[in-house]
């Protein structure tokens, strides 16, 4: 199954190097070649490991102590980025459980401690193909810059579950009700003796059509971050997640006053659509306007180590 | 063989298999089974998905999913639980109560005519098919309804260990090398769902020439509810009593939902946080409690009523639209619903006098289909033998 997916697109892949040799490979793309990338990704607390199961001091805007319950998260359009800022396409490969469909899921919860919604297993490194071929253009020198963007793309995001390749059929990361993914998943348990979650599910909203009977699916909002990291070497560099850093700008030793009321639960939840208060300071944080579903230039929960 | 019996059914058959087979076998070879909905004349056929044509293997594979409980992740609640045949595939709660004892924030939706349905459920304007929506109960984590998150694996083991699966996937779908998937199981319970359908009320009775079949009071009452002083059937409109409706002929539109002026927290037109019906989507302030309309067939057995389930009684029902909406005096939701500034045109308010109070109950209480209720081909099959 998988060498039948990779095949035509492998074959793909060479006949565009090759018309595009033809071209304009006189300059033999600035000396890139197709090459084999694994892009390692690392979560953390600040600047201790994350997992599940440890507790956390110094979160939020006042301090805070916090378990994380989740950090899962869909990534596609990945590029390297040269010099001369030329970007070239990274081709994610498809092994058939977190890479597929043009997109990755990276999980970086094992199930434990309070991540009860999650499995064992992990996927923190991404594996593919960048090419020689960069998007526009071409260049010299060699990468310096990494970017992608968090989500599912557009296409993939409104098809039937039942139907799509691992791991866009993942229902831990489906938002049924909602038509879509979850495009990042992010919660911690916090209060101490009086827990109550704080957490964030990010997807498209304000969209309208339904992929199943054809129609193309459009959102107001579609909340798909753009990540840009400058100085990142893809063989020595490691992409940082902060987990603590996604509520660095909420008081968060007591529930924030956005909070619910369910059923003598508290629960602080985002998902996507409200409330203002809770969404706008933890969209900040991967870098959306909450209000205006803009991708902004502030992220601060990727860094490059 | 059968040469001495030239009048046999058999070789009758034989001959008209052969003239067929000799007209529409050069293309196909297995013409497709021709589905016989079980309508009366007249009623409206509904549209299916091109991906999913109605079969009886179908059918039949999806009642057995529908009433098993090894579709919920705890193995003890059903699609059933919450969709009783004796209640109009409802189940009786204000809202209902997930396999873990989570409780939804909405009225389980009857799934009678189901089928004709341009939206499902309150007030998504995205869930347009069975298929998609189904992934909600049974995959949902806020709430947890069925409980299967996660669990698709676990789920499809589960059944391979049923035989009488083997048999039912196999022949629901016998052009699949491996039919237990996923992908099948959601496409069957689809073609069971569409096949709950509901046309044999007293009030059809009457409409197909049995003037027997509605008492004085009912047929005052269907007057009473088709006309302009209580203005019901704008909304509840046509043969479903449903105005976002679709069938063979009538090709589908988006769905269309109304504010009925059930809440107005804070005089600005708020409903319940969680609970603001399209609003929750769109994220448009107009779009404030706007929800999709139900139909009314069966509705004197689907109490208690609105999408919260928050009015116990058709009479009390009667009493909201009356009103021109609910005014509730004290508590967390308290606000005058008929000043909701995004309410709905149609509701206007009207009196009625106890008489015609009875005359439109009697109305909506023919509404109820007895066979549907009751009908042995809907009904729980794991309880046979």
């Amino acid at each position: 199954m998988i060498t039948m997916r990779n095949s035509p697109r492998i074959a793909a892949v060479a006949l565009t190097s090759f018309v595009a040799c033809l071209v304009a490979c006189e300059d033999d793309h600035g000396g890139f070649t197709d090459e084999a990338v694994e892009i390692a990704f690392e979560a953390r607390v600040g600047d201790l490991p994350f997992a599940c199961g440890e507790s956390y001091t110094g979160l939020g805007s006042d301090g805070a102590g916090a378990t994380p319950q989740d950090l899962r998260f869909y990534v596609h359009d990945v590029r390297l980025v040269t010099d001369d800022g030329e970007e070239h396409p990274v081709d994610l490969e498809d092994d058939g459980v977190y890479q597929g469909g043009g997109a990755a899921l990276l999980d970086f919860e094992d199930g434990s401690g309070a991540c009860t919604n999650g499995t064992a297993q992990l996927h923190t490194t991404l594996k593919g193909t960048v090419r020689a071929q960069p998007r526009h253009g071409g260049g010299e020198g060699g990468y310096s810059e990494i970017r992608f963007r968090i989500g599912v793309p557009e296409d993939q995001n409104h098809a039937d579950l039942t139907t799509l390749p691992a791991p866009l059929n993942d229902t831990t990361m489906s938002w049924s009700w909602n038509a879509g993914h979850i495009f990042f998943a992010a919660w911690g348990v916090f209060g101490g003796d009086s827990p109550f979650p704080i957490g964030v599910h990010v997807g498209s909203t304000g969209c309208m059509g339904d992929a199943m009977l054809g129609e193309v699916v459009s959102c107001s909002k579609p909340n798909r971050p753009e990540i840009a990291l400058a100085g990142f070497d893809h063989d020595t560099s490691t992409i940082v997640v902060d987990w603590g850093a996604l509520f660095a700008d909420l008081g968060v030793t007591a529930p924030p006053a956005a909070c619910e009321e369910v059923e003598g639960e508290t629960s602080c939840a985002c998902h996507s659509f409200g409330p203002g208060p809770l969404c706008s300071p933890l969209f900040a944080t991967l870098g959306l306007d909450w209000s205006s579903g803009e991708v902004t230039a502030g992220q601060s929960l990727f860094r490059v180590q | 063989m059968m040469r001495h019996a030239p009048a046999s059914p058999v070789s009758l058959a034989a001959l008209v298999s052969l003239v067929i087979v000799s007209v529409a076998c050069e293309a196909d070879t297995s013409a497709p089974e021709v589905y016989e909905w079980p309508l009366a004349a007249g009623t409206p056929v509904p549209l299916v998905p091109d991906d999913n044509p109605m079969t009886e293997a179908k059918v039949e594979l999806g009642r057995h999913l529908f009433y098993d409980t090894r579709l919920s992740g705890n193995q003890t609640q059903s699609c059933a639980s919450c969709h009783v045949q004796k209640y109009a595939f409802t189940d009786g709660r204000a809202v209902a109560e997930g396999s873990t004892g989570e409780h939804t924030r909405r009225n389980s939706m009857s799934l009678v005519n189901a089928a004709y349905s341009t939206t499902l459920t309150w007030a998504n304007p995205l869930l347009l098919t069975l298929e998609q929506q189904m992934l909600v109960p049974l995959f949902g984590a806020d709430p947890v309804e069925l409980g299967l998150r996660g669990m698709e694996d676990v789920l499809l083991a589960r059944l391979r260990e049923v035989p009488r699966y083997h048999d039912l996937f196999e022949r629901a779908f016998p052009d699949d090398d491996d039919p237990l998937t996923l992908h099948n199981l959601t496409r069957a319970l689809a073609c069971f769902e569409r096949r709950l359908l509901s046309d044999g009320s007293a009030f059809d009775r009457y409409s197909a020439g049995d003037y027997a079949a509605l008492s004085d009071s009912a047929l005052r009452g269907a007057f009473l509810f088709g006309g302009e002083r209580l203005e019901c059937f704008h909304c509840h409109a046509g043969f479903n009593f449903q105005d976002s409706v679709a069938y063979e002929g009538k090709p589908a539109r988006s769905g269309i939902f109304h504010n009925t002026g059930l809440y107005n927290i804070d005089g600005a037109g708020g409903y319940p946080p969680g609970n603001t019906g399209l609003h929750e989507f769109t994220g448009e302030a107009a779009d404030m409690g706007r929800f999709r309309v139900p139909t009314l067939r069966n509705i004197a057995v689907t109490a208690p009523y609105m999408h919260d389930g928050s009015i116990a009684t058709l009479s009390e029902v009667l009493d909201h639209y009356a009103a021109g909406g609910r005014t509730i005096a004290a508590g967390p939701h308290a606000g005058v619903g008929r000043d909701n500034p995004y309410k709905s045109s149609f509701i206007r308010g009207f009196e009625l006098t106890e008489q015609e109070r009875a005359d439109v109950l009697a109305f909506l209480e023919s509404l109820t289909d007895e066979r549907l209720l009751s009908d042995p081909d809907l009904a729980d099959p794991w309880v046979e033998g």
